[in-house]
């Protein structure tokens, strides 16, 4: 998952997926897992609140009014 | 990589500091939360991105949109906290989860056949479900913070592995230990708590 693997390595890995299930499903639960949250963290779902406070928006605003 | 000073000057009367708060705000905040977890800290940064932009907005390239540049900026807020906190507070967490390992593992280092990961059925329902996410961020949530942080990291941003060892002060095998926690205990939490084996 953090590198591409050389080509043997590869081959040996889905090999040992062949007979070994749980590394299989490690291996998929975690690809799955990592695409998730990089959805989420695009949309927002994962997030609460998802959206500034009305309080922090207008501390922003002012603080912005003051530097400009 | 943006930097607050990345552009060549002449855009600047491109962009609209005064609509930056209602045009931008959520979107930044949302990209802040979902890295550092902290509603105060997003919002905080959030502030010191758009008060940045605000004092070099006259460098401002206008080559990518303004929402573009703006996360730009935001990023780097981000990195600089991640930073400071590694700074400020040195890694205590290295024991996380290693209890929960015992026992999963054979003497060989296979999986135990019970104690290993299950079958997820059926894997993709329930995404567009609240509650699945409402797990998914209890799951996250349990996760200790500078752990949570090196996992976001990783894996939200895509940071090499070196990158995030001086990110936040900690050894490349430190690393691996904690992104290998961290990923064991996200995904046995939801194992847990949403696929319910």
């Amino acid at each position: 998952m953090e590198s591409r693997l050389p080509f043997g390595l590869k081959i040996r890995m889905y090999l040992h997926f062949v007979c070994c299930p749980w590394c299989h499903r490690y291996h998929r639960h975690l690809r799955w897992i990592r695409s998730v949250l990089r959805k989420a963290a695009e949309t927002g779902q994962i997030l609460s609140p998802d959206r500034l406070s009305p309080q922090a928006k207008v501390r922003i605003k002012d603080s912005l009014a003051n530097n400009r | 990589m943006h930097r607050e000073d990345d552009g060549l000057p002449g855009d600047a009367n491109r962009l609209n500091p005064a609509s930056w708060v209602d045009d931008h705000g959520d979107v930044l905040y949302r990209y802040a939360l979902a890295r550092v977890r902290s509603t105060l800290v997003a919002e905080d940064l959030v502030q010191d991105t758009l008060l940045a932009a605000l004092r070099c907005k006259d460098t401002f390239r206008g080559k990518a949109s303004e929402r573009t540049w703006l996360t730009g900026i935001l990023k780097n807020k981000i990195f600089d906290h991640f930073r400071k906190a590694g700074r400020e507070a040195p890694f205590s967490d290295l024991e996380f989860f290693s209890h929960e390992l015992q026992g999963k593992f054979d003497d060989e280092g296979f999986w135990d056949h019970d104690l290993g990961p299950q079958e997820w059925q059926p894997i993709r329902e329930g995404i567009g479900r609240r509650e699945f996410w409402e797990a998914v961020n209890s799951c996250l949530e349990n996760l200790p913070p500078r752990i949570a942080q090196v996992f976001l990291l990783r894996e939200l941003e895509d940071m090499p592995g070196k990158e995030i060892c001086r990110m936040v002060e900690i050894s490349e095998t430190n690393f691996w230990v904690i992104l290998h926690r961290a990923r064991m205990a996200l995904r046995e939490c939801l194992e847990k708590n949403w696929f319910g084996n």
